[in-house]
């Protein structure tokens, strides 16, 4: 008797077994699910700000981490909305028992800049992408990964202006925020060039050329940072759209894209 | 219960596998599971190798839309030249091809005269609507409406969809266009055009889809996708503006009315963090959202549709949804990297 069972156990196990791999249907465990959306009041912060994360999907949970490492089921669970008070990384990733985990979406945080006094534009954005006016690059807001959002200035051809400040201060660096979403024909940009200049008459120039992309990408928020490490009231800043879209692209040969969120000054480690 | 199923769980029960709940982790030693994707009384398992075929003889590039013949086979329109019509039987397998001239085919509508199948095809890269024969026969090809006044060139001119009436009359949306919607008697003479680019009530951003709305049988109303908009618009038959049915999030293609719900392809999820975000969307006799396959629970606030978007990375950009008389779903996928339709069997 106990022999029978034991057989009957055996040839149960395989006949399950064998049938759940014959299944003509799709298996959870072949497909992943979606990033976490990212949600934050602020991502130039001088105080604090707020960041939540949200997958409203039955029975996933989300994991976090804020010193660059890749979240794991292993660290910390978000269970409740983020007080960001310093500039940093944060990735989530989202878990389910059944499916495949999602893939990392990632947030990052900038100390609020020098503020800017006026910014003279001497090219204008497409009139369909004029974010919120000339305030656009320096409100303190950054743009979400949906091009429509209203926080981009979205250029055709080249954006030039001038970046005027109150007073002569020593700037490190400029840190000019765009959008990667080669799918909606927006491009990094091709170069960048620079003009600084104390006095507004003697100007210093930098040129700084992007690696163009290869291939097709998710939308990313990217940003370039150009050391500038001098004392300067004026700042003449030209960037470049590509040109001509490559070939691997269905736009290939046309022009891209360019959509910028904020431009900051950072002046970390004034002298 | 069927003998079969009856005998498996006696046999089941008499180990007392049945009853433990130690089965799944237990006595499964693969972790797999059918996908279900779906909600409420519209679910559906996923048969990703339906209807595949050689890519070096039977190419797609893009496949835009799909419908059911008289004959109860499945008809496929994709953009490639080599066969820009694929018919399939139901269980995918290929029956038969034709097409070389269609480099932008897009709408597929199928209209039936006197017993007989006809199909209008759009294409936004001719700026044409062309009515052929079920095998392929031209019957008359229409161009651009120039004497409405609203087209001076047949550019602006790139209609993605038509629906027909019972009298043989068809509406044709210019949804890649100038964004009007035209009027035409079986003939293809112009009867009327409403509509046009703007966001007032009765205009529309990427009026991507038509669909003639014969549920209720005394108020008959044509559905219109602005699909920018993540709006359905419902008008009337003489283009006057109804209503409007939000759908938040969700990048609608064309309605697709089978029994008494609304079937829609969601080419993408307004804000996701992949360009590849699209779902279904299905809606019943009350124009409410019941189920969302690939993509969160639909949920009413204060009557107000929840935004909706992408939950798993299923679908790639669906494009549209053929509804089968087995209640099936075939979804035509667009920029998918030349990929054939999926099938989905409901559950």
């Amino acid at each position: 008797m106990k022999l029978i069972v034991m057989v009957s156990l055996l040839v149960f196990i395989s006949w399950s077994c064998k049938k759940k791999t014959e299944s003509v249907y799709l298996q959870q465990d072949q497909i992943r699910i979606v990033q976490p959306r990212l949600e934050a009041t602020n991502q130039l912060i001088d105080s604090i700000a707020y960041l939540t994360a949200r997958l409203k999907l039955e029975g996933s949970k989300i994991y976090y981490t804020t010193n660059g490492d890749d979240p794991t089921e292993n660290t910390t669970e978000y269970k409740a909305p983020l007080k960001v008070l310093s500039p940093g990384t944060y990735k989530f990733r989202a878990y389910h028992p059944d499916w495949k985990e999602s893939d990392i979406a990632e947030i990052k945080f900038y100390k609020r800049g020098i503020p800017i006094d006026t910014i003279i534009w001497n090219t204008n954005p497409n009139k369909r992408y004029q974010g919120v006016g000339s305030l656009t690059l320096h409100n303190n807001k950054k743009g979400a990964l949906d091009f429509m959002n209203d926080q981009w200035l979205g250029f055709d051809t080249i954006a030039d202006a001038t970046v005027h400040l109150k007073h002569a201060v020593f700037v490190k660096s400029i840190h000019i925020g765009y959008l990667c979403d080669p799918g909606s024909w927006i491009f990094p940009p091709e170069g960048i060039m620079i003009k600084t200049s104390a006095d507004g008459t003697k100007f210093t120039h930098k040129n700084v050329n992007l690696q163009p992309l290869d291939s097709m990408l998710p939308p990313t928020l990217k940003n370039v940072e150009i050391t500038i490490g001098d004392t300067i009231k004026h700042i003449h800043v030209t960037v470049k759209n590509v040109a001509s879209i490559p070939d691997w692209h269905e736009g290939k040969d046309n022009k891209a894209w360019l959509f910028m969120d904020e431009w900051v000054l950072n002046n970390n480690g004034i002298r | 219960m069927s003998r079969r199923t009856f005998l498996k769980q006696s046999s089941c029960a008499s180990l007392g596998i049945l009853l433990s709940p130690l089965y799944n982790n237990a006595f499964s030693f693969s972790k797999q599971k059918d996908v279900i994707i779906g909600h409420h009384t519209h679910q559906y398992k996923v048969d990703m190798n339906w209807g595949n075929l050689d890519p070096l003889k039977t190419p797609v590039k893009d496949c835009h839309e799909m419908v059911q013949d008289s004959k109860g086979r499945i008809v496929l329109l994709t953009n490639h030249t080599k066969n820009n019509i694929i018919i399939y039987d139901k269980s995918g397998k290929l029956l038969e091809t034709w097409g070389t001239a269609f480099p932008g085919g897009h709408g597929l509508t199928l209209c039936k005269e006197n017993g007989e199948d006809f199909l209008l095809i759009t294409d936004y890269d001719r700026h044409q609507i062309i009515k052929t024969t079920i095998d392929g026969k031209v019957v008359f090809e229409i161009d651009y409406p120039k004497e409405t006044g609203h087209y001076s060139k047949k550019e602006d001119f790139k209609p993605t969809e038509t629906t027909v009436l019972e009298n043989g009359d068809f509406y044709v949306a210019d949804g890649y266009g100038n964004q009007y919607i035209t009027h035409y008697n079986h003939k293809g003479e112009l009867l009327n055009i409403f509509g046009g680019r703007g966001t007032g009530n009765s205009q529309f951003l990427n009026a991507h889809g038509i669909c003639y709305d014969n549920r209720d049988k005394t108020n008959p109303a044509l559905l219109i996708s602005a699909r920018e908009m993540n709006i359905l618009k419902r008008f009337s038959l003489d283009g006057t503006y109804l209503s409007s049915i939000p759908v938040p999030g969700a990048l609608i293609c064309r309605p697709v009315v089978h029994g008494d719900h609304i079937y829609f392809a969601v080419l993408k999820s307004k804000k996701a963090p992949n360009a590849d975000s699209g779902f279904l969307l299905i809606m019943d006799h009350k124009n409410q959202v019941v189920s969302c396959p690939g993509a969160t629970a639909p949920s009413y606030n204060n009557r107000n549709l929840e935004e909706l978007y992408q939950t798993i990375r299923l679908f790639r950009h669906p494009h549209d949804v053929c509804i089968d008389d087995d209640e099936n779903l075939y979804v035509a996928q667009w920029n998918s990297g030349q990929t054939y339709p999926i099938k989905l069997i409901r559950v």
